[in-house]
């Protein structure tokens, strides 16, 4: 006669059985939690935090943003090279470069001491 | 023993020097700041950081366009020039070379400007009525990062004036071979 194999239910197995639903939000929550900090992680180190000016604070300026570059015409990769081919990439490529000096960015010095009213600092 | 006195002696001195050197380094950067000095951060903290806040966000507008604008050059006009003109079995080695400095430099540009604006948002995060010794190292590290960010611009409107006169002296050459063939 064979013999039977009773299987008792342990402690363990009946929690998880009773709290399934529980344990499936709490672990939908914590790995829920965890991609958020990794996508918050590489929003911030990769730069893009830097250029989203949809962040609070930024509204007044959100306007002054140049939303799309249409104004910069793509030159064509494709064809053959001649005069009026050239002329044609150097009149894209001047009139760019003109906007791009037109202003010093980031040239002017608008944190030393002076400019920020605490310039009574000597240093060493 | 007398070995290991020689050994003591010498490393006496070598630490004596090294620890001159660290001090010598570390007053060089440090700021002398006089009571009234810090009073003057302390009086002006609203306004300092009303001024420092305004230039955060005009500077990300700033970044933003400007970086809009050097992406563009690069994307739709370098590369397709060069490309176009290498099809064409023309010699593109010097434009080629220019658009990846340029390229390269722009990288550099992105990643001075996040590094500056982390240390002017680390200065807006100090509080300057109770810390302004503090503030005032973070606006100057601040300030040195902008440089760099700016250092970076002035480097990319050069390599902008080289692609120019690259693609001068492209056009002459060019007129030149055709005069030949013709």
């Amino acid at each position: 006669m064979d013999d039977l194999i009773v299987t008792t239910p342990t402690v363990g197995s009946s929690f998880r059985s009773k709290h399934r639903f529980m344990l499936l939000i709490i672990i939908s929550i914590l790995i829920s939690s965890g991609l958020i900090l990794i996508s918050m992680a590489l929003y911030n180190r990769s730069g893009a935090a830097q250029l989203d000016l949809s962040r609070p604070g930024y509204i007044d300026v959100r306007a002054q943003a140049t939303t799309s570059d249409s104004d910069i015409k793509y030159y064509s990769s494709t064809g053959s090279i001649d005069q009026s081919s050239i002329s044609e990439f150097k009149l894209l490529f001047d009139q760019q470069a003109q906007k791009v000096k037109l202003t010093d960015a980031f040239g002017s010095d608008p944190l030393s001491p002076e400019a920020l009213g605490i310039s009574a600092v000597s240093e060493l | 023993m007398k070995i290991s006195v020689k050994l003591l002696i010498v490393c006496l001195a070598v630490t004596c020097i090294l620890s001159v050197a660290q001090l010598k380094a570390v007053f060089a950067q440090s700021t002398l700041m006089t009571d009234q000095q810090i009073e003057l951060i302390r009086s002006n903290c609203m306004s300092v950081k009303n001024t420092l806040n305004q230039l955060h966000i005009s500077d990300a507008l700033l970044r933003v366009n400007r970086g809009q604008i050097y992406e563009s050059m690069s994307a739709k006009l370098m590369e397709r020039f060069n490309t176009r003109i290498a099809n064409n079995n023309f010699d593109s080695n010097s434009l080629a070379s220019i658009t990846t400095t340029y390229g390269s430099t722009l990288n550099i540009f992105r990643s001075s400007y996040i590094a500056y604006e982390e240390q002017l948002s680390l200065s807006l995060g100090i509080d300057c009525s109770k810390q302004p010794v503090a503030f005032y190292d973070a606006i100057s590290l601040a300030r040195t990062k902008r440089q760099q960010v700016h250092t970076e611009v002035v480097k990319l409107n050069e390599y902008i004036d080289q692609y120019q006169l690259a693609v001068n002296q492209f056009e002459i050459d060019f007129q030149v071979s055709t005069k030949w063939t013709n």
